[in-house]
């Protein structure tokens, strides 16, 4: 799907003058990891929908703020879609029945069929697709991160961005990323080990030892 | 196997699971955890749960986000602000304008008495004939068969002299009244005690008037008792309409300034 870089940067020219065919185009290739970063931060489809929507529209109006070369476009546009999801999230902070009452009373079965559904259009070729309910666990740790490090983990190991450019995407300095990853992890493991998905430390430490 | 004291930074033993430590911290972390397995084990958990959120599946989008020309207008939400910040900007000014025009005619309504003196004279008059006219009217049919040419003045000076002529006319007219008032109260038929009666009367009248003096003459009298009823009379409601129109402008400029505050916020999020 990536075109050549040279053909990226004409593309991304016309989009910067207007061009909306050409920023299309562009749509085409990120529109997928725009929308699932804003999902995997939001936990659900619609916001999800309506958020990458919302930043690829101002990705639009804002294209001529972008002047570096085409390679730092996937970064700047997940940058647009990280502040919009942190304005979906600040939102729902400013109204927190709505956002409460889902973590409060999560419908089981509700939000189980959703991942189901989420999961089951895209089997994935990998050698071992998590089940429903793990995919389901693994969100609901995510739900209950700080934004900061939500916003961290899911473009480093849901995503698989390398520090450098999730540090772009966050405007954070590198050791930012890597003390919000860190605590990221330490709060997941604890989150999914209780949920039974992680072995306990003390058992591997017991079989270490013996 | 010794355990150190010293553990190694989480960030460390995270940053070392994607090897994005520099060559010297990798070297320093590699020697570490060849001697201390608690910090080994760190490395082991934050190693499990990034290949846990690794698997995490992609999620495909529920809809192509290609911008559509009707989207790039605008979208629905800034279109509905856009048109509320339209109207409540508009009738927040053509309410203002309407306040300051109901304040400048209350004002002028308010000032106008003093600047055209002559021709209010009439007006007054008219407004206090009723009240001193019942007055006048209910001797007058007794005095108009015993004292004909009472009666003749009678109706020249209700006009004219109005309020005002009251007291000066009580005396002169005590004469032919005490035939009337006799005729009312028939248990008075001393004329001596009427005249009394009459001079309490119009001691009472003079006293229930808001004029202190029922000396000055009856041209000024009119005036400073009918010219502040005519003009409370005309000006009250304009003077509330301002009120409430003032009111509902500022009403609609809040809205106004919180509407443009959402646009603002909707409309740019870079």
């Amino acid at each position: 799907v990536q075109p050549e870089a040279g053909t990226l940067e004409h593309v991304l020219q016309a989009a910067q003058h207007g061009d909306v065919a050409a920023f299309n185009n562009l749509i085409q290739i990120f529109q997928r990891q725009v929308f699932n970063v804003c999902y995997r931060t939001l936990g659900n489809a619609d916001d999800a929908a309506d958020a990458a929507q919302d930043a690829l529209l101002n990705a639009f109006r804002g294209l001529k703020t972008f002047n570096g070369p085409a390679a730092g476009l996937r970064a700047w546009l997940l940058r647009v879609a990280v502040n919009t999801c942190y304005d979906q999230l600040r939102r729902r902070q400013r109204r927190p029945t709505e956002s409460l009452d889902a973590l409060a009373s999560p419908d089981p079965d509700q939000q189980a069929s959703a991942a189901e559904r989420v999961t089951d259009p895209a089997p994935g070729p990998e050698e071992h697709s998590l089940s429903a309910e793990t995919a389901l666990h693994i969100q609901q740790a995510i739900d209950r991160l700080p934004p900061d490090q939500r916003l961290t983990v899911i473009l480093c190991d849901v995503q698989g961005l390398s520090y450098d450019e999730a540090a772009q995407v966050m405007s954070v300095e590198l050791g930012t990323i890597k003390s919000r990853l860190s605590r990221a992890r330490a709060q997941l493991r604890v989150a999914l080990t209780e949920k039974g998905e992680l072995p306990a430390r003390s058992g591997r430490l017991h079989e270490r030892s013996s | 196997v010794t355990q150190p004291v010293d553990h190694l930074d989480d960030d460390l033993l995270s940053a070392f699971v994607d090897d994005q430590l520099t060559p010297d911290e990798r070297f320093q972390v590699q020697a570490h955890l060849g001697t201390c397995s608690a910090c080994q084990d760190g490395v082991d958990e934050f190693r499990s749960v990034a290949a846990l959120l690794r698997r995490l599946p992609e999620v495909e989008p529920p809809r192509d986000f290609s911008l559509r020309p009707r989207l790039l207008v605008d979208p629905p939400n800034v279109i509905r602000l856009r048109r509320w910040y339209g109207v409540t900007r508009a009738s927040a000014a053509s309410l203002a304008a309407v306040f300051v025009l109901l304040s400048v005619s209350t004002l002028y309504i308010d000032s106008q008495p003093k600047s055209t003196g002559t021709a209010g004279f009439s007006k007054p008059q008219v407004a206090s004939a009723p009240v001193t006219a019942p007055q006048n009217a209910q001797p007058e049919p007794q005095n108009a068969q015993p004292a004909p040419q009472n009666a003749q003045p009678a109706p020249s000076s209700a006009p004219v002299a109005a309020r005002a002529a009251a007291p000066a006319a009580a005396p002169v007219a005590s004469p032919a009244p005490a035939t009337g008032d006799a005729a009312t109260r028939p248990g008075l038929a001393n004329p001596e005690p009427l005249d009394q009666q009459a001079a309490a009367a119009t001691s009472q009248r003079a006293l229930t008037t808001p004029v202190p003096t029922p000396q000055p003459t009856a041209v000024r009298l009119p005036f400073t008792t009918a010219v502040p009823n005519a003009t409370v009379d005309s000006a009250a409601p304009l003077r509330t309409a301002a009120l409430v129109v003032g009111l509902l402008a500022v009403v609609t400029l809040l809205a106004t300034l919180v509407v443009r505050h959402r646009l603002q916020h909707t409309a740019s999020h870079l």
